[in-house]
C-alpha cells in the first residue's frame, strides 16, 4: 500500500520482533514481541476502538453524539481521534489515569475527562458510586445524546483481536506459538487471540499477567478487578502472573536499552511476566519452543511513571548554587531578633529583602519598604556578584529564619553588610504584629 | 483444601499489654459486664507527636483539633487536650464536654449541625464557628449583636472545581459553595463589627489525594479572594481522614477481598451471610457495584499521608502546599479523629454460645451485638483476638471459619456478616477482644435495643512502676509531671 486514504488503514499489520536469546536468556525458547505499538494512534486498542465504531461512526457524527467509555489511557485516546474525525465527541469516566501525562494527551486530542470520586472515609452504604453505574445512570437520562462503546463487555473487542492480532501472528510465525503471554485489561487481545491460535494449536499455553494489587501498571487490572470484566474467563489461562512496578519497569528498560524498542511499563511488565513464568520451563525442555508476547504501546507517555519510579535515572538532584560549611555559617552570619528590630531598621535603614516567594509575599511582608527577591532569584543574582553596595546594610526575610541565617553568613563573608531577620515570618506573626499589605 | 483467610489486626503497644493480663480482662468484664469498652488515653501522646513532629519537619505553622465525635470517652478527651491539642466539636454537647474538660475556647471549634443554642453558646463563650451556609452565618452575626461580642468564625467551603480534567466529587450536603465566596465575603466585611473571620475550611466526603488537592487549591484560592474584601486569613483546616491502618499483613487483606470476590462468583465456597456482598453484587457472571468498605490495609497512613498530601502542587500559588504553608505562615489546622485514637482502645465481650446450623456454618453468638462494634453498618474486616479463659483446654479447629452473631433477636443482628477464620474455635465463656476500637468503631452507633447493656467504658494505664492500672473512664486524669 503506497498512499493510505484513511487512517484506519493504518492500523494492524504490526511486525513481529523476534527478541535476542542474548536479552531474553532462555536457551530452548524463541521469543517474540508483537509490536502493537506501531498502530497509527500508538497502541493495540486502535483496533478495537475502530473495530467498535466503524459500522456506527457516521450515524454517531451524523447525531453529534457523544462517545462514553471507561478507559484510563489507549482505548481513550483512539476512540477520542476517531469521534473528531467524525464530527462525534469523546468522553471517558474514569478513576484510573494515574499518570498525569496521559491526561494532557487525551485533552489535546480533545477528550472530555471526567474522573470519578475515590473512597470515602466514611462510606454511605446506600451510595452505589460504580463507574458502570454512573455511566448507565448518564446514559438513561439523555439515550440519544451517547453512544457508550463498552469496551470491557463488547464482543466486538474480542473480534478485532481475533480477526486481526491474533491472524496476523499465525501469518508471520507461520503457525501458532507453544506460548501466548499478554497484559489482562479488558481479556479483549487476550481472548480474542488465544481463540484464533488455538484453532490451530489447541495445546498453547496462555498466561495472563495481572498487576499486584499494591500497586499499579498503567492498563493491567489487579485480578480482584479482572473479576468485574465480562470479557474475562480465568479458564483461557493457563497461568496468571502478578507482576509489579518496578519489574514492569525492569522489562521496559531492558528492551529499550538492549533491543532498541522504546516500549512502555505495560509492555515491559508482559515481557518481565514472560520470563518469570518461563524460566523454570525453558529449564526442562528438551525441543525448541516459541512464545509471542504483546509490546502494547511506547513509552514517551509514562515519563512521570519511571521518574517516580527511578529518579536515579534522570540525575534528579538537589541544586545547591552556593556550598559553605555549618561552621562557616555560624562564624559569619549575623541575626536580629523581633525586640530589636525597630531599632535597627531605624538606625541602619537597611534594603529589607523578603526571599519567600512572590505570592506569600502579596500577603503582606513586614515592611512598607520591603522588596520581594525569591530565593532562587536570588542566588542567580549572588552568583554574578553582590546585587548592592558592600556597605549597604541589607536586612534578610524568609520563613523561620534558617535560609536567611545561611545567607547573611555568604553575604557577610563577601564583605557585605547583611543580617537575618531571627525566626523569619514566623515569629514575626507569633509575637503579634500584623504583616502590612502591600499591594 | 481448607480455606484460612485470617485478618490479623495491628495491636498497638498497650493492647498488646492488656491482653497478656488476662485476669485484668477478665476482672473488669466481670464486674462492668459485657460488652466492654477500654480506652487507653496514653496511646494518643505518640499519635499527637507524629503530626507534630511533621509540622516541626515541614517549618510550618500547624495546630490540631481532635475531632471528638470520634469517641465519647472523657479520658482520651483529657489526655489529648493536655497534649495541647483543641477540639473539633460537632453538637452542644461536645463543647460543652470540651470546655468542661480544659479545653480553652480559643482552641475549640464548633461543626456540624447548629442549633440556636449551639450558635448562641459558641459566640458567647468564644469558640470558632465553624459557618456551613450562608443562613449560618445570618445566625452568628445576630447571636453576636444579641450578646454584645464578636463572633469568631471560620468558613466551610464545597464545591471546589479543578482547572483541566474534571474531577468529579460526591455531592455533598455540607458547606459554602465556592461560587458564592465574593456575596459571603462582602457579607462579613459589612458586619465585621460583629464578626473577626479567621479563616477557611472544606469539607470532603473522600480520601483521596486528586479531590483533596483540588478542595485544598480551593482554599488558597480563597485566601485572595478574602483579601479582596480585607479579610487576613490566619487559618486554612483541611480537617481529618488521615486513616488508620488496621491490619498487620497486605497479603492477608488482598486474599481476602479476592476470595469474597471468587465466592460471589461461586468459584469457591460461601464466605458472606446469604451472599451479602457490601456493595459488590454479581450480574451476568461479573462483579458490579462498588465494594462500600473502609480500606483496614492502608500503608500510607497518619503523618505519611498527610506529608504526600502537602506534598502536591497548589496549582493556583505554583508551589507545593508545605512551600505554601511555610512562606504564608497561615496556620495549617487539622482536624484528626481516627488517627488521633488509633490503637487506644478495644472493645471485649463474653461468648455466649457457639452452634452450629446442617450446613456446617458455625456461629459463634457474643453478649454484644452488631451495633457495639460498627459504625454506619460497615462490617468490620479486622479478627477479633480471643482471650481464653482456660489455655490447657483442648482447642478444636474451625472446618472454614465462623460467623460473629449477637444478643439481640433479630435475624440481621450479625457481628460479622463475613466468615472470620479463627485460629480455633472459641468456647463459651472465652472473651473476643475487637483491638482498634476507639475511634468510631466503638461508641458512635451503641444503643440499648431490647434493654441489652450499652458497653461501660475504663481507661486502662501505665502506673508509675509500668503495672496496668484502671479506673472508669471519666475518673481518669492525665498525670502531669514535673521533670523537663
Amino acid at each position: 500500500m503506497a498512499v493510505a486514504k484513511h487512517i484506519s488503514e493504518l492500523i494492524g499489520n504490526t511486525p513481529l520482533l523476534e527478541i535476542p536469546k542474548e536479552v531474553h536468556g532462555l536457551k530452548n525458547i524463541r521469543m517474540y514481541a508483537k509490536l502493537e505499538m506501531q498502530n497509527i494512534v500508538g497502541s493495540l486498542k486502535d483496533r478495537i476502538a475502530w473495530n467498535i465504531l466503524k459500522d456506527d461512526i457516521q450515524e454517531i457524527g451524523k447525531k453529534r453524539q457523544q462517545i462514553v467509555e471507561l478507559s484510563s489511557g489507549n482505548t481513550a485516546k483512539a476512540l477520542t481521534i476517531f469521534a473528531g474525525m467524525y464530527g462525534a465527541s469523546f468522553k471517558t469516566v474514569t478513576n484510573r489515569i494515574k499518570v498525569p501525562e496521559q491526561k494532557d494527551i487525551l485533552m489535546l486530542l480533545g477528550a472530555e475527562i471526567e474522573e470519578l470520586p475515590g473512597l470515602s472515609e466514611c462510606p454511605d452504604l446506600t451510595n452505589p458510586n460504580d463507574p458502570l453505574t454512573y455511566i448507565v445512570k448518564q446514559i438513561n437520562a439523555q439515550p440519544e445524546r451517547y453512544y457508550h462503546t463498552d469496551q470491557y463487555f463488547n464482543s466486538k473487542n474480542q473480534e478485532a483481536h481475533y480477526k486481526g492480532t491474533g491472524q496476523e501472528i499465525l501469518d508471520d510465525l507461520g503457525k501458532a506459538p507453544d506460548y501466548f503471554v499478554v497484559g489482562l485489561g479488558t481479556a479483549g487481545s487476550s481472548s480474542g487471540v488465544t481463540r484464533r491460535l488455538r484453532e490451530e494449536n489447541p495445546n498453547m499455553v496462555t498466561v495472563g499477567i495481572v498487576a499486584d494489587k499494591a500497586d499499579f501498571i498503567p492498563g493491567i487490572r489487579t485480578i480482584d478487578e479482572m473479576y468485574e470484566v465480562g470479557l474475562f474467563d480465568p479458564d483461557n489461562y493457563k497461568n496468571i502472573e502478578v507482576v509489579n512496578s518496578q519489574e514492569a519497569v525492569d522489562g521496559s528498560l531492558e528492551l529499550i536499552r538492549k533491543v532498541g524498542l522504546l516500549a512502555g511499563p505495560t509492555s515491559g511488565s508482559t515481557y518481565q511476566g514472560a520470563l518469570k513464568y518461563l524460566q523454570n520451563i525453558d529449564k526442562e525442555l528438551t525441543e525448541e519452543k516459541s512464545v509471542v508476547f504483546i509490546a502494547c504501546d511506547r513509552v514517551e507517555t509514562y515519563i512521570s511513571y519511571f521518574k517516580k519510579r527511578r529518579p536515579e535515572l534522570f540525575h534528579v538532584k538537589e541544586n545547591e548554587v552556593f556550598t559553605i560549611t555549618h561552621g562557616e555559617v555560624e562564624d559569619h552570619y549575623e541575626s536580629i531578633s523581633i525586640d530589636q528590630i525597630d531599632r535597627y531598621i531605624e538606625e541602619n535603614n537597611p534594603l529589607i529583602i523578603d526571599m519567600r516567594g512572590t505570592l506569600a509575599f502579596q500577603l503582606g511582608s513586614i515592611h512598607k519598604k520591603a522588596i520581594n527577591i525569591p530565593l532562587s532569584s536570588f542566588e542567580e543574582m549572588l552568583a554574578q556578584g553582590l546585587p548592592f553596595a558592600k556597605n549597604q546594610a541589607v536586612l534578610l526575610v524568609c520563613p523561620v529564619g534558617s535560609r536567611t541565617k545561611k545567607y547573611s553568613a555568604i553575604i557577610n563573608m563577601r564583605g557585605g553588610k547583611a543580617v537575618s531577620l531571627e525566626g523569619g515570618i514566623s515569629s514575626w506573626v507569633h509575637s503579634g504584629r500584623k504583616l502590612i499589605d502591600l499591594s | 483444601m481448607k480455606r484460612c483467610l485470617p485478618l490479623n489486626p495491628v495491636v498497638s503497644e498497650m493492647e498488646g499489654q492488656v491482653l497478656k493480663d488476662k485476669d485484668l480482662v477478665y476482672d473488669l468484664v466481670n464486674a462492668f459486664g459485657s460488652p466492654l469498652n477500654l480506652v487507653f488515653p496514653q496511646e494518643v501522646s505518640k499519635n499527637h507527636k507524629e503530626f507534630t513532629s511533621l509540622f516541626d519537619d515541614m517549618e510550618v505553622d500547624g495546630k490540631i483539633l481532635y475531632a471528638q465525635k470520634a469517641n465519647k470517652s472523657t479520658a482520651l478527651l483529657r489526655e489529648i487536650i493536655y497534649q495541647g491539642a483543641g477540639t473539633n466539636n460537632a453538637s452542644l454537647p461536645e463543647i460543652q464536654h470540651a470546655l468542661a474538660n480544659g479545653c480553652p475556647a480559643e482552641c475549640a471549634e464548633a461543626g456540624g449541625p447548629k442549633t440556636e443554642e449551639y450558635v448562641s453558646h459558641s459566640v458567647f463563650s468564644g469558640v470558632l464557628v465553624n459557618i456551613d451556609s450562608i443562613s449560618e452565618i445570618e445566625r452568628v452575626v445576630l447571636s453576636a449583636q444579641g450578646h454584645n461580642k464578636k463572633a469568631r468564625i471560620m468558613l466551610r467551603l464545597s464545591g471546589f472545581k479543578a482547572e483541566g480534567v474534571q474531577v468529579l466529587s460526591k455531592p455533598t450536603r455540607f458547606g459554602i459553595n465556592v461560587d458564592d465566596l465574593d456575596t459571603v465575603c462582602a457579607y462579613i466585611q459589612k458586619h465585621n463589627a460583629h464578626i473577626i473571620f479567621e479563616g477557611f475550611s472544606y469539607h470532603l466526603d473522600t480520601v483521596a489525594f486528586s479531590e483533596k488537592r483540588i478542595a485544598l487549591d480551593g482554599l488558597v484560592k480563597a485566601v485572595f479572594v478574602a483579601r479582596k474584601y480585607g479579610l487576613t486569613t490566619r487559618y486554612l483546616d483541611i480537617g481529618g481522614g488521615y486513616k488508620v491502618n488496621y491490619l498487620e499483613d497486605r497479603k492477608q487483606w488482598d486474599r481476602y477481598m479476592t476470595a469474597l470476590r471468587e465466592a460471589l462468583l461461586e468459584k469457591q465456597p460461601a464466605l458472606t451471610w446469604q451472599g451479602t456482598g457490601f456493595g459488590l453484587r454479581v450480574h451476568c457472571g461479573v462483579i458490579q457495584g462498588n465494594l462500600n468498605m473502609y480500606s483496614y490495609y492502608d500503608d500510607t497512613v497518619g503523618r505519611d499521608y498527610l506529608y504526600e498530601l502537602l506534598k502536591q502542587k497548589s496549582s493556583h500559588a505554583d508551589m507545593s502546599f508545605i512551600e505554601f504553608f511555610n512562606q504564608t505562615r497561615i496556620t495549617l489546622v487539622l482536624e484528626p479523629g481516627r488517627a488521633m485514637l488509633a490503637g487506644a482502645g478495644m472493645t471485649v465481650a463474653k461468648v455466649d454460645e457457639v452452634r452450629k446450623n446442617s450446613n456446617g456454618d458455625v456461629f459463634v453468638r457474643l453478649d454484644m451485638n452488631r451495633a457495639d462494634v460498627t459504625i454506619q453498618d460497615l462490617e468490620l474486616f479486622v479478627d477479633p483476638m480471643i482471650v481464653s479463659q482456660n489455655e490447657e483446654a483442648k482447642k478444636e479447629k474451625l472446618d472454614d471459619g465462623c460467623y460473629l452473631i449477637g444478643n439481640l433477636c433479630l435475624e440481621s443482628d450479625f457481628i460479622s456478616r463475613r466468615k472470620v477464620f479463627l485460629p480455633h474455635c472459641p468456647q463459651v465463656g472465652d472473651l473476643l477482644s475487637f483491638v482498634n476500637s476507639a475511634a468510631y468503631i466503638s461508641d458512635f452507633n451503641s444503643h440499648s435495643a431490647a434493654m441489652q447493656r450499652t458497653a461501660q467504658k475504663v481507661a486502662v494505664y501505665r502506673g508509675e512502676n509500668g503495672k496496668l492500672k484502671w479506673v472508669k473512664d471519666d475518673q481518669y486524669w492525665p498525670k502531669v509531671t514535673n521533670e523537663k
